[in-house]
């Protein structure tokens, strides 16, 4: 792996907490009310498979449970539930390195995505089994599969951005 | 040469990763998820945590409302232009109806000097003001002005607004003052029908003005007007009071009428208080 440069790291520390903080105020708006009233796209996952992923920040599982705690305080809908998506994220993205050694781009943006889906699983389920929210406008299915392609699409944004930290 | 593979690679997880670290953070988060369920920590938590949540959840909707709000300033900005246009066509309007109103007035008071009638009297002063809430005090409709003592107001003076008559102040304080409205059982005026002909003294009736004898002989039906005399010398002639609504028999030579207010305190905020 290349090491990174002291002016990259530093780049990359203001983009997380930038992005971090994009993600608390966008998590409080209704931005896509217009698609239904509950819905409101994962932005910490979206930045947490990038931070996990990318390497954003150096990470450990300490950091990552304490992240949860605190998007939990911020967001969740019980404590908990985003510190355990994040540890299974974390979990699964180690799982991955392990047996994917080097995987090429289109595999990394696949794992991505496996990443987001299985994040927002995670918490739909956890939020279901303690806040449900009933879909009148259409099945949990089609909520899931939007949420998911609209936290996608945000993920690609935040990578659009940390590769920018490069200056590339 | 085989190379020498430690038991530490070829376990699982590899890479700064302690499995037994992530297992007791996974136990610790499902451990938390228990109590929250069970105790409504997060609750709790959120209430401590609420001097640093509170500003970010203000700040980021009042960062969204700025935009709703801009969008709606800027509407309201059209509508206001509209409104000063139509209020600029009224004023010129007004002021040609004004200048047709004082030949009138001065042919008027040639018409009087001529046939030694009395010279019928215009306020001296009026005194805009504005209402800070209608209440009831005791069994008494009250509304309260923010005009008193202080700004030449006086007990007694009649209140009226672009609709017709509102009351009388009941009693003036240094700095409000307050009003007796039209539907207050207290209150009562010397009224005349709108065509000049019958007199008539009209009172308050909590929910409609009323003039409980009415000579049965007089015709009078729903939509007539009644306007104020002036023989009260407590208002000024002219100004309108109400519509019939209701023409009922009290006896074989009276009628009750019932009368619709021309205003209702309830529905403006500005009113005028005249010096007559």
């Amino acid at each position: 792996m290349l090491k990174k440069s002291h002016a990259v790291k530093v780049k990359q520390q203001k983009l997380f907490i930038g992005l971090f903080l994009f993600s608390i105020f966008f998590s409080f708006i209704s931005l896509f009310s217009f698609i239904n009233s509950n819905f409101y796209p994962e932005y910490f996952i979206a930045l947490m498979v990038l931070t996990i992923s990318s390497n954003l920040i150096s990470i450990n599982i300490t950091k990552i449970f304490l992240l949860g705690v605190i998007v939990d305080i911020l967001i969740g809908s019980i404590l908990g539930q985003y510190t355990i998506t994040f540890l299974l994220l974390y979990g699964l993205q180690v799982f991955s390195q392990k047996y994917f050694l080097m995987p090429s781009k289109a595999q990394s943006i696949l794992l991505k995505f496996l990443s987001i889906s299985f994040g927002i699983i995670i918490v739909t389920i956890i939020s279901q089994n303690f806040n449900p929210i009933l879909y009148t406008n259409g099945s949990l299915l089609n909520y899931l599969i939007l949420e998911i392609a609209i936290t996608f699409f945000i993920l690609i944004i935040f990578q659009i951005f940390y590769e920018r930290t490069y200056g590339t | 040469m085989a190379l020498k593979v430690t038991k530490k690679e070829l376990s699982l997880f590899t890479t700064n990763f302690s499995l037994t670290y992530f297992i007791l953070f996974i136990f610790l988060a499902v451990l938390m998820m228990f109590m929250d369920s069970r105790y409504g920590y997060l609750k709790q938590i959120r209430k401590d945590f609420s001097f640093i949540t509170s500003p970010l959840i203000i700040l980021t909707n009042d960062a969204f409302n700025f935009f709703e709000n801009f969008q709606r300033l800027l509407k309201s900005k059209t509508l206001l232009e509209d409104e000063i246009n139509q209020l600029n066509s009224q004023i010129d309007r007004l002021g040609i109806e004004n200048q047709m109103r004082n030949f009138l007035v001065a042919e008027n008071e040639n018409l009087r000097e001529a046939t030694l009638l009395s010279k019928k009297l215009a306020p001296k002063k009026t005194y805009p003001a504005e209402i800070i809430k209608p209440t009831i005090r005791g069994r008494i409709q009250i509304i309260i002005l923010n005009k008193g003592l202080k700004d030449g107001i006086r007990q007694g003076m009649p209140v009226v607004n672009r609709l017709g008559l509102v009351g009388q102040i009941y009693s003036a304080y240094n700095q409000t003052s307050e009003v007796v409205p039209l539907l207050s059982k207290q209150f009562a005026v010397n009224a005349l029908q709108e065509n000049g002909q019958n007199h008539a003294i009209i009172y308050g009736d909590t929910e409609f003005l009323v003039i409980p004898f009415f000579p049965a002989s007089i015709d009078i039906s729903p939509g007539d007007t009644f306007v104020t005399s002036g023989l009260d010398n407590v208002y000024p002639s002219g100004i309108m009071i109400g519509e019939v609504v209701n023409v009922s028999p009290e006896d074989k030579q009276f009628n009750k009428i019932l009368l619709k207010p021309a205003t209702f305190s309830n529905q403006f905020s500005l009113i005028t208080v005249l010096d007559y």
